[in-house]
């Protein structure tokens, strides 16, 4: 199925890059217009998803993706953008961590929170305190 | 006499709490100040204005910290001073990209005159006309013949993009002298100055900072200044007035700026430390380095008005086809 | 020789020493940690880097990534895991020698291997680059529209994936690379309303989210054994007969790495492969390779490590990447305002001869940081991997804010990380994705800046004899694509299995 929706994803975004290239300018005379190139990549790519979809069938390789890795990890980088500018390095720091840690199955949470707690003092010495990141530790 | 002595002590006690009162801002800077850089770090404007950092943490006695806020041909780090709070501790290093040709240009989320006070401009660079040696003119004089005639046509100049001070200088060369050269844009000065160093591109029209180590190797010929006066970086090379070219006088500055509303008392504090500039031995060794002079402005109210009429004149340059959007 | 002594002198400045050293060092850590490449490692770096001297960014830069090619070996040794993609092919006789009690004469082989094909491939960069300098100078729009070319078809021929799917990404990646303001008329393409997005996106988070994000989600849940073997300094030593055995392995590998490095799309990967394959071949033993041979560890990493410092021929001395890695070394010089190209040696001699230089003090470092400091490498190894990677992504996210202090990036380096793991995961390779996401770009302005200066005549494309040949050659491996197969012929029942990644990640 996802090979399907892979290809089909694709042809989606190309044709609507295609449109949107169709508003840039053309160009005249020797003077190559900026709407060229976006046709080109995006047609190109729209063509290739088609044959891609037809023969989608076909191809080789498993449909499995990690998605508790996937939603852990991706859930740290949200929080981390949330928290950043508005609790300080430090708390995203540890928010971010936690929660990624959540994308394996192991718990043993007592080394876990011992060690995060150690690597965010060391990110506010390097980061904050050393190359003099603009954000707070704490705070916004 | 005992009480004359105390009566002077409270006096002394009083008007200090009086001058104390009255100038709130009297002991600022009292914390590090940022100034923000709207380009990435490296750049030209990043080096001028770490410079100019280095000089008002020494001159002022607190620290001045280079903050990079680059995006957006620089409008997203000015738009971020414009609403910033006006208590003179952020402020912006401007240039005239962020203040007189974006705002022409396109939309930004500031008032380049309305939204800022300034205090000083930093460096104050003038167009160079520069040809590669192929290019059978020795002279202004001698270029203008030859561009504006049939050959012309053939040559091209080079620029770091659409807009750039380049591209406008050239464009308003061909205005000015009736020629046909081609604008060929590159991503960047850098790259634009290798194609006509290689003599793909036979002239380019740019501050003088990226010129002077090909100047000095030969590799580029420098016709004219587009200032009113010599630079210091080149006393041979004439201005565009001498060599018969009235009115194309144009170049680009670099300097602070404070977000509108900051009390007085700083910016003239601000400005005392940006006046000195040019006497700081260091700076202007480590300014000629990079191929600028400091050029600090007379006074805050003098660099409001060079920004002003600067963002006029480049309002009615910008209003022509060749750089429409 | 002036040159030389201007590169010494400009490396040995206790700044670029320092830097060198750091680089090797952090290089070495990261090819040991299996799960983070070279290539991730380096779009984390590059950040720190902006505050540097360009010089002294550069040449830190540099050292993570030949550092990482070193390290590399020592997962697939120890736990049968390449550390970098590269090192995949010394798990197949790495692991048996050490299931054999061997694993301390497998480390030193490699190291010396690794050090003498990364001397060979630096003594051929510094003969080569030069003169390939002097042809490029005559390189104008016509020569580097072809040579570009001639790149997508060769990147698009390997790299694992199928062709298809190779040449669907590099016009993604190349429509990514078309956000933002068009430089010849001012066009907003693809900005969408957002002032971040006029400059362009920048290579950092998009490199960060599709090579470092994308691969920690992969690697999450892989488990991670602990090294059994101890490793003495005493057990490293090899005998005679393994002396005797490595030598010329070493000089053909060293010799395949200096041939596929400075060619576009191919790199450390198919350097190493392809020294696998010779080995064996003509081996008078062939079936013994995978049982632990020397031949078949020593050859592969002297290649590697011979295609790293060669990669760098093209990238200094016509300013074009033929790999990610270069692509990224391209953005750093670019972001200190310093344009690779012809012009480079001559502008920047400095900073040319001085990396020069510090590829030397680099490799000699990595030697002593390989032999006598094993042991601390082997215990990195056994740090649990549900501790790092957490780290890792706060390293990833603090990067990408560094870049201009705003979250955006962040929020960009993860989507590009989600699309990466989305693509990775039905077997597309990224590599060429970000190939044209560089190279498109390039290939625009040159294409259109050529219409301009042959006045809009096509035929200027054709004009000269270097951009007709290198077209025809380009034509060539489009119709006739034996080469691409011949490279692409991966030894899947040996090596594939075993490659954690599909990416040709160097």
């Amino acid at each position: 199925m996802a090979r399907y929706v892979t290809w089909g994803i694709l042809c989606l975004v190309a044709g609507a890059a295609f449109i949107q290239a169709l508003s840039f300018g053309f160009g005249s005379g020797p003077r190559i217009g900026s709407a060229i190139i976006p046709l080109a990549l995006s047609g190109g790519i729209a063509l290739l998803s088609v044959t891609g979809l037809v023969r989608a069938g076909r191809e080789q390789g498993t449909d499995t993706l990690d998605l508790r890795a996937l939603a852990a990890v991706g859930a740290g980088v949200v929080v981390f953008i949330l928290t950043v500018e508005r609790a300080g390095l430090i708390p995203a720091t540890l928010l971010c961590m936690g929660i990624a840690y959540a994308g394996q199955s192991e718990a043993r949470y007592l080394d876990f929170v011992a060690y995060a707690a150690v690597f965010a003092v060391g990110v506010w010495a390097i980061f904050i305190a050393g190359l003099g990141l603009p954000v707070r530790a704490f705070g916004g | 006499m005992k009480l004359t002595s105390q009566r002077a002590t409270l006096a002394i006690l009083a008007s200090t709490a009086l001058v104390w009162a009255g100038a709130a801002h009297a002991d600022y800077p009292e914390r590090p100040v940022t100034i923000i850089v709207p380009f990435s770090a490296g750049g030209n404007t990043d080096n001028i204005a770490r410079i100019a950092a280095d000089h008002l943490s020494e001159a002022l006695g607190q620290s001045f910290v280079i903050e990079n806020r680059g995006g957006g041909g620089g409008s997203i780090g000015a738009a971020m001073v414009a609403g910033a709070e006006a208590d003179g501790y952020t402020l912006l290093f401007g240039t005239t990209g962020t203040h007189n040709v974006n705002p022409n240009l396109r939309d930004v989320d500031y008032d380049p005159i309305a939204d800022f006070t300034p205090i000083s401009a930093a460096v104050v660079s003038s167009v160079l006309i520069v040809a590669h040696p192929s290019v059978e003119a020795t002279s202004l004089e001698e270029l203008m013949a030859l561009t504006s005639s049939d050959a012309g046509a053939a040559m091209n100049y080079s620029s770091g993009g659409v807009g750039t001070v380049a591209h406008v200088a050239g464009e308003l060369y061909n205005e000015m002298t009736g020629s046909q050269l081609l604008h060929i844009p590159y991503s960047g000065a850098g790259e634009a100055l290798n194609d006509l160093v290689a003599g793909r591109v036979q002239l380019n029209m740019n501050n003088v900072p990226a010129f002077l180590p090909h100047i000095a190797s030969g590799a580029v010929v420098p016709l004219a200044i587009a200032a009113d006066e010599r630079s210091m970086l080149l006393p041979d090379v004439p201005t565009t007035a001498e060599a018969g070219l009235d009115n194309f006088v144009m170049g680009s500055w670099f300097g602070l700026l404070a977000p509108a509303g900051v009390p007085q008392e700083v910016i003239d504090t601000l400005h005392s430390g940006m006046a000195s500039l040019a006497d700081n031995e260091t700076v202007v060794e480590r300014y000629s380095a990079i191929g600028v002079e400091a050029t600090p402005s007379a006074s805050p109210a003098a660099f409001a008005q060079y920004i002003s009429a600067q963002y006029d004149w480049w309002g009615e340059t910008l209003d022509n086809p060749a750089f429409q959007e | 020789m002036d040159n030389l002594i201007l590169g010494l002198s400009t490396a040995l400045l206790p700044a670029n020493l320092l830097a060198c050293f750091a680089g090797v060092l952090l290089g070495t850590a990261i090819g040991v940690i299996p799960g983070i490449g070279a290539m991730a490692a380096i779009a984390l770096i590059l950040p720190l880097t902006f505050s540097l001297d360009p010089t002294t960014g550069i040449v830190m830069l540099a050292g993570v990534y030949y550092g990482a090619e070193y390290g590399g070996s020592t997962a697939s040794i120890l736990l049968n895991l390449p550390g970098t993609p590269s090192n995949a092919i010394t798990c197949l006789d790495g692991y048996p020698m050490a299931q054999q009690g061997r694993a301390g004469v497998a480390l030193f082989i490699t190291t010396v291997a690794s050090f003498i094909g990364g001397s060979i491939g630096i003594v051929v960069l510094t003969l080569l680059t030069p003169l390939i300098v002097d042809v490029g100078l005559a390189f104008g729009p016509a020569e580097y529209f072809a040579l570009i070319l001639l790149c997508f078809v060769a990147v698009s021929g390997v790299g694992g994936a199928d062709r298809r799917k190779n040449f669907v990404m590099i016009l993604l990646g190349g429509l990514v690379s078309t956000v933002g303001i068009d430089i010849y008329d001012g066009t907003y393409r693809y900005t969408f309303g957002f002032h971040e997005l006029i400059d362009g996106l920048s290579l950092v988070p998009v490199a960060m989210g599709l090579f470092g994000l994308s691969e920690i989600i992969c690697s999450v849940r892989q488990s991670h054994e602990r090294v059994k073997h101890k490793v003495t300094m005493r057990s490293m030593l090899p005998t005679r007969d393994d002396w005797r055995r490595m030598v010329w392995p070493i000089l053909r590998g060293a010799g395949f790495g200096c041939f596929f490095g400075p060619l576009p799309g191919t790199g450390p990967s198919v350097a190493a492969l392809s020294s696998y394959a010779t080995e064996r071949r003509i081996s008078d033993r062939p079936e013994d390779f995978g049982t632990g041979r020397v031949e078949g560890i020593a050859g592969p990493e002297a290649s590697n490590n011979a295609a790293v410092q060669t990669a760098f021929i093209p990238t200094l001395s016509l300013g074009i990447p033929g790999t990610p890695t270069m692509a990224i070394m391209i953005g750093a010089l670019m972001i200190h305002g310093i344009v690779p190209g012809p012009m480079l040696i001559q502008s920047e001699p400095e900073l040319f001869w001085g990396l020069v230089a510090s590829f030397w003090i680099g490799n000699l470092l990595l030697l002593i940081l390989n032999i006598p400091l094993i042991g601390v490498w082997v215990s990195l190894l056994n740090i649990p991997y549900r501790l790092l990677y957490p780290s890792i992504v706060v390293l990833i996210c603090i990067g990408a804010y560094s870049i201009s202090n705003a979250v955006f990036d962040v929020a960009l380096m993860l989507l590009f990380g989600l699309l990466g793991y989305l693509l990775r995961s039905r077997g597309f390779a990224l590599a060429p994705m970000l190939i044209g996401f560089v190279l498109m770009p390039m290939l625009e302005e040159n294409l259109r800046r050529g219409m301009l200066m042959g006045r809009g005549d096509p035929v200027y494309f054709f004009s000269s004899p270097i951009a007709a040949t290198i077209l025809a050659i380009a034509a060539l491996l489009v119709v006739a694509p034996i080469f691409g197969s011949v490279l692409r012929r991966r030894p899947r029942d040996e090596g594939s299995a075993k490659l954690p990644f599909n990416e040709d990640d160097a």
